[in-house]
């Protein structure tokens, strides 16, 4: 163009779209508190109802869905035995070794990973390969070399989480501003104060939101072990009440399932809020 | 001469091919001078810099200060950033004290130190405050604190006001000025800013001008 930049009517050519107001469909903004309440209970209360309608009213078969008071009977029946309590022991100690092991060597390497390209380029391909073989279709494999007893559900676990759990804080540290590491050299930092004071406090958060994630993917692969063989333990206690078509119980290890790793999920959400405030004050 | 740059080259491998980007850049700069460096962006301000802090090598030619040849970052030389590189979970006393606690120096004397160059800057009040909690200009003057408590010999900024607004960069302008003249640090700041610069001469120091001009 020789006269310059002019505009050229393009105005004219747009359909604009106006924005109603809207409190519900607000994109990336606070909804107002008593709403954000409201829509949280509602989340659980209306399934509840449904199902409770369903069986009061819905004339099915108890054996394909009992009735919420159903279920809460057959929990007090399993409490009362203390079979319950002694089955969520037994996963909830697999899924804690398993999954401690698990985030003690996959957190150190993936921070070596992430902060070292040597490191990265020697495990990346390895893991990235093992990342997909689902960890359930080691369980022969498991079963061969270790037996029956804890050490191949435990393993199972720890394949499950660890190669996961690396890549992921990996992740977390190639986000680690490099404005922040050379700041850092200025100040008259080493590469292992770098490592240890700048580039950890950096992550700390990306590393237990990866690890609230894949204590979530433990959780579930202990139900699988258990499901395969074992004396005691949630999935077991699934698996046996569907053997007696007993339905109650298999709905009374489901919630139970759930809202222990609810449970675990909020604890470190709290973990969260209090070791690093600053990440969740930008949210 | 305690800064001196002589024949320095910077060329960048790219896929379109070499690009140079520092030719043939020599400066002299004396102790306690405040000097203003101009140039447009992209004209390789950043690059320079990150020579004589050492974070990247020259393809050819040297840097040397007080008559050392530079070969890596160091504590000698203080740096202020062009983006805010404060350590976000760290409180502004924390930043501060950061690179005295990476020396080794005791907790109290740190303390001490980083206390009477928050007061340099104003944010005294602050001190307690963590990075997201202030504004952009606060920000600058945490770095510049920061950067400061370790009394380096040469303080290197790089467009350290570029982001702030014209009221907040002048009450900036002249207190760097005073804390030049209270200090007599080397002070080189690079600029695209040419009124930032000339500012620097008209407060009556000859000394310090606009000695380098970048052309592209
Ligand atoms: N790591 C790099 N690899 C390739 N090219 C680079 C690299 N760093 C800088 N450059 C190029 O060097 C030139 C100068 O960059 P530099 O960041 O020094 O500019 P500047 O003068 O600081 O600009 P501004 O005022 O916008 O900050 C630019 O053309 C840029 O594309
Ligand atoms: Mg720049």
């Amino acid at each position: 163009m020789k006269d310059g930049p002019t505009f050229r009517s393009i105005q004219s050519r747009m359909k604009p779209k106006p924005m109603q107001p809207t409190v519900f469909w607000r994109l990336a903004e606070d909804i107002p508190k008593p709403l954000y309440s409201g829509l949280t209970v509602a989340s659980v209360a209306i399934p509840l109802v449904v199902w409770w309608a369903a069986t009061t009213w819905g004339a099915i078969d108890p054996r394909f869905l009992p009735s919420p008071a159903q279920v809460i009977e057959a929990f007090g029946r399993l409490w009362g035995t203390r079979e319950l309590l002694k089955d969520t022991v037994a996963s909830l100690w697999r899924v804690g070794v398993g999954f401690l092991l698990a985030a003690l060597c996959s957190i150190p390497v993936g921070v070596l990973m992430g902060s070292f390209s040597s490191i990265r380029a020697l495990l990346e391909p390895l893991f990235g390969l093992m990342r997909y073989m689902p960890a359930p279709a080691f369980i022969p494999l498991l079963i061969l070399y270790l037996g029956i007893g804890e050490e191949p559900k435990i393993m199972l676990i720890f394949i499950g989480v660890f190669f996961f759990n690396s890549l992921m804080v990996m992740d977390t540290v190639k986000f680690v501003p490099k404005d922040l590491i050379e700041a850092t050299y200025i100040l008259g930092g080493n590469r292992r104060t770098t490592l240890t004071q700048v580039i950890l406090p950096h992550v700390l958060p990306g590393i237990l939101d990866a690890c609230r994630i894949n204590l979530a993917a433990a959780w579930q692969l202990v139900i699988v072990s258990e499901l395969i063989a074992a004396t005691e333990g949630l999935g077991r206690r699934i698996s046996v009440a569907g053997r007696f078509l007993k339905t109650d119980e298999i709905f009374v290890g489901l919630i139970v399932i759930g809202v222990i790793g609810l449970v675990f999920d909020l604890l470190f959400q709290y973990l969260m809020r209090v070791t690093c405030k600053w990440a969740s004050q930008k949210r | 001469m305690f800064l001196k740059i002589t024949n320095l080259n910077k060329n960048f491998e790219t896929k379109a091919g070499s690009l140079a980007v520092l030719k043939d850049i020599n400066i002299d700069i004396e102790q306690g001078e405040f000097i203003c460096a101009v140039g447009a962006s992209g004209s390789g301000k950043s690059t320079l810099l990150r020579q004589i802090a050492g974070l990247d090598r020259p393809t050819s030619g040297d840097v040397k200060i007080d008559g050392k040849r530079v070969t890596g970052p160091g504590p000698d030389r203080g740096m202020v950033f062009q983006h805010y590189t404060l350590y976000p979970w760290m409180t502004v006393q924390e930043n501060a004290e950061f690179g005295l606690k990476m020396q080794g120096v005791p907790k109290k004397e740190r303390r001490e130190q980083s206390s009477y160059y928050l007061s340099v800057v104003g944010l005294t009040d602050f001190s307690k405050a963590l990075p997201s909690e202030l504004s952009g200009g606060m920000k600058q003057r945490a770095a510049i604190a920061r950067a400061l408590v370790s009394e380096p010999k040469i303080l290197l900024m790089d467009e350290p006001f570029g982001a702030l607004d014209i009221h907040t960069k002048e009450a900036m302008h002249s207190f760097m000025l005073d804390l030049w003249k209270r200090t007599g640090i080397t002070i080189f700041m690079i600029t695209h800013d040419v009124e930032e610069a000339v500012f620097c001469q008209i407060a009556s120091m000859p000394w310090a001008h606009v000695r380098v001009q970048f052309a592209r």
